[in-house]
């Protein structure tokens, strides 16, 4: 049975901002399972605690329509394909952490994974 | 056909508040010779400082008090409105035919960035961008700027009374204005590329897709302690794939949970000459405001002689590995659109376009790190000056490049 997670406690954007909208129901399972998915990839964040928030999927039309604009070709190879977004839930988990460089200053690194509502990873980014 | 036209954008009070009359009297000389120079090119160039009535007035505008965001976008879009009347097909232009661009003279300082709202929801209180400049009327939302139409370039000029930063830029636009960047640059066909180990494979994809001659180095085992000129001479292209921070001037490579320098505005100081292109995925790479040439490297590359830098203002993001998205296609499609013929400014126009393209035929929308991507990109230089095409890869000087470390292809 899918349980409703809070976001990450203290992450205010998480809990006001417009990702907030549509609820996360990942099952613990789920997240743990991509949770360890991540450390495996990124070491460095063992003991982060992610922020999980629902993907929107909004109607992109007019972003067809600006590329057009751009690049006629483009925009309507595009068009052509009518790429239509998926009506799956899309969750997208954010793993950040402070890391000490080598010049003995601080950098933010963030790892971003997207997941659907079974665990799959669709997408994986990292900050730079 | 009309004649290509450079909107030039500056604050007459802010040069002179920063650089003193003596110093704004060698801007202005400065920008009398860019104007003659890019008139050899076929191009007008109009300078509007937005806060003096004599710019303004064969406008119909009057001195825009304060210089914010907003008015400043209302102030440009009024004057595109104008010189653009005879040609609003607003698609992307390839060298030579008719538009016009925008060249903000000035950091952040001089004329502000837009704040926009931050779509990812990271760390990043808002995204700093130049993308409203360049769209229609009207659009300073995030979601309305995401594709700007008009190649817009930046001239920056960090922090300090330093006026030799924006003169060295407004010489390299005048060289480049004079032929002088194709003639000295143009066939040497070769690049240059440094990536953080951990992005090893995106970035092997990124440069094999290019097609670069020259060689990829990975960080760790080089760092900043190998920089050499070696690295850097008769290289067109310069392609960073490192860690940026907003608190240190360097950019760093990666290994596990080593963040070893890679690079240092130093190394670019003592190294660098030449007119390469830089792009450069790190965080906060274009980061300028508070910076001098010693305290970021892209002020450093500027300085130098670069003749353009394309950087994030903010954290940005991109793949480990293949596909590569976000950052990986902003430098992917920049590079190759620059190869095509495209100006600085239509490439990286259509750099972003070719990124949402990509990102709306994987998943049918754009995510909010694509948005964000699209925002925090931004072009330091003349959006004015492009490179003949040609093929890259089968020149003497790549041919004889003798890479320490070569990664293999693929």
């Amino acid at each position: 049975m899918p349980k409703t997670l809070s976001p990450e406690r203290g992450s205010k954007k998480a809990e006001t901002g417009s990702h907030a909208r549509k609820p996360v129901t990942v099952t613990p399972k789920v997240l743990e399972d991509v949770r360890k998915q991540i450390v495996s990839r990124f070491p460095e964040m063992k003991g982060v605690r992610p922020s999980v928030v629902r993907r929107r999927l909004p109607s992109d039309a007019s972003i067809v329509d600006m590329i057009e604009k751009i690049d006629g070709e483009l925009g309507t190879t595009l068009a052509r394909m009518k790429t239509k977004a998926s009506k799956k839930e899309i969750y997208c988990a954010s793993f950040e952490r402070k890391i000490k460089t080598s010049a003995g200053g601080m950098i933010q690194k963030i790892v971003r994974v997207t997941f659907d509502k079974e665990g799959h990873i669709l997408k994986l980014v990292s900050s730079k | 056909m009309s004649r290509e036209q450079l909107l030039l954008i500056s604050s007459l009070g802010k040069l002179k508040q920063r650089y003193g009359q003596a110093g704004l009297d060698k801007i202005r000389a400065s920008l009398d010779r860019y104007k003659g120079s890019l008139s050899s090119r076929k191009i007008v160039l109009t300078v509007v400082f937005l806060d003096d009535e004599a710019s303004l007035s064969s406008f119909d505008l009057k001195p825009v008090r304060p210089v914010t965001p907003a008015t400043a976008k209302a102030a440009i879009d009024h004057i595109i409105s104008r010189l653009n009347r005879a040609d609003d097909s607003g698609k992307v232009r390839k060298s030579g035919e008719s538009g016009t661009s925008i060249l903000i003279l000035g950091g952040g300082e001089v004329i502000p960035y837009f704040k926009l709202r931050n779509p990812a929801l990271d760390s990043d209180d808002f995204v700093a961008s130049d993308n409203p400049y360049g769209c229609p009327p009207g659009s300073a939302t995030p979601d309305k700027c995401l594709l700007p139409r008009i190649p817009v370039g930046r001239m920056p000029d960090g922090r300090g009374a330093d006026d030799g930063i924006l003169l060295r830029q407004l010489d390299t636009a005048c060289e480049a204005a004079n032929g002088s960047v194709s003639t000295r640059i143009s066939f040497k066909k070769s690049g240059f590329g440094y990536t953080a180990g951990v992005w090893k494979e995106a970035s092997q994809r990124v440069w094999r897709d290019i097609g670069f001659a020259g060689s990829l180095r990975i960080c760790p085992p080089a760092s900043d302690n190998d920089v050499n000129a070696s690295w850097f001479r008769a290289k067109e292209f310069l392609y960073f794939n490192v860690h940026g921070s907003d608190s240190e001037p360097y950019w760093f490579g990666q290994k596990g949970s080593s963040f070893p320098k890679a690079l240092s505005p130093e190394s670019v100081n003592r190294f660098f000459r030449g007119r390469s292109m830089v792009v450069t995925e790190a965080c906060y790479g274009a980061i300028e405001m508070d910076r001098q040439s010693d305290s970021s490297i892209s002020l450093a590359f500027l300085v130098a002689g670069s003749s353009c830098v394309v950087g994030s203002t903010c954290t940005a993001y991109g793949a480990l590995t293949p596909p590569v998205s976000e950052a990986d296609l902003i430098a992917l499609h920049f590079f190759r659109n620059v190869h095509e013929g495209l100006s600085f400014g239509s490439a990286l126009v259509k750099a972003r376009a070719q990124l949402a393209a990509t990102a709306m035929s994987r998943q049918g929308f754009l995510d909010e790190d694509d948005k964000k991507t699209l925002l925090q990109f931004l072009l330091f230089g003349d959006p004015t000056v492009s490179v003949p095409p040609f093929s890259p890869g089968s020149d003497e000087d790549a041919k004889n490049a003798k890479p320490r470390k070569r990664i293999k292809k693929g």
